[in-house]
């Protein structure tokens, strides 16, 4: 699954690390996430959705 | 910003692949060198130390680190389970050759029994942490 991830990410000048302490998973996690190797489950989603106050399908794509 | 109080899945998994791999080599050892009570000893305490660990720290594990652990159970553990029933069947169709030589040292029923059921769990400690690293490997 695509994402925008590292953009938003990238926009607001935080690490891999800043994001993962924000969203309370391993920087590992983000990494993962970032480079489309893992789907976040539906909870997870929700919390990136609401922590860049953005709707989950403007981060994510099929 | 303080950094995530959750655990590295990765690190944890390449921790307890060495874990176990050390005390998996040390028992080998042990049993090469004809000493059956202090080889189950320490398959005894690895076994324990690699448990306990594992539950006292899964509990740090995020989302990720969970899908890694739930992987590495199933195919890990279930596939060297099942690797090591059907390596059996064969090695027992076959006469169950060199066994003489395999066990050295003096060895009682119990101990047999004990050994049989520790190297079936120690199996599934490797393939579990094989799984688990490969997982982290293919997502890096």
């Amino acid at each position: 699954m695509k994402n925008r991830l590292k953009v938003l990410r990238a926009e607001r000048d935080w690490s891999q690390a800043d994001l993962a302490a924000r969203l309370d998973v391993s920087r590992q996690s983000v990494n993962a996430i970032e480079t489309g190797k893992y789907d976040p489950s539906l909870p997870l989603a929700f919390r990136i959705s609401a922590l860049f106050g953005m709707p989950i399908e403007a981060i994510f794509e099929a | 910003m303080t950094a995530s109080k959750r655990l590295d899945g990765r690190t944890y998994m390449i921790g307890f692949a060495v874990m176990a791999l050390v005390g998996v080599s040390v028992i080998k050892g042990l049993l090469f060198f004809g000493q059956p009570a202090a080889a189950l000893a320490v398959m005894a305490t690895v076994l324990a130390v690699a448990l306990s660990t594992t539950f006292a720290l899964r509990g740090r594990l995020d989302e990720t680190g969970r899908a890694a652990e739930q992987f590495a159970w199933y195919w890990g553990g279930g596939g060297a389970l099942a690797l090591t029933l059907a390596a059996l069947g064969l090695y027992m169709a076959a006469g169950a050759p060199w066994l003489a030589l395999a066990l050295r040292g003096s060895w009682s029923p119990v101990e047999l029994i004990a050994l049989g059921a520790f190297g079936m769990a120690a199996a599934q400690v490797m393939g579990f942490a094989l799984a688990g690293v490969l997982w982290w490997q293919a997502r890096r």
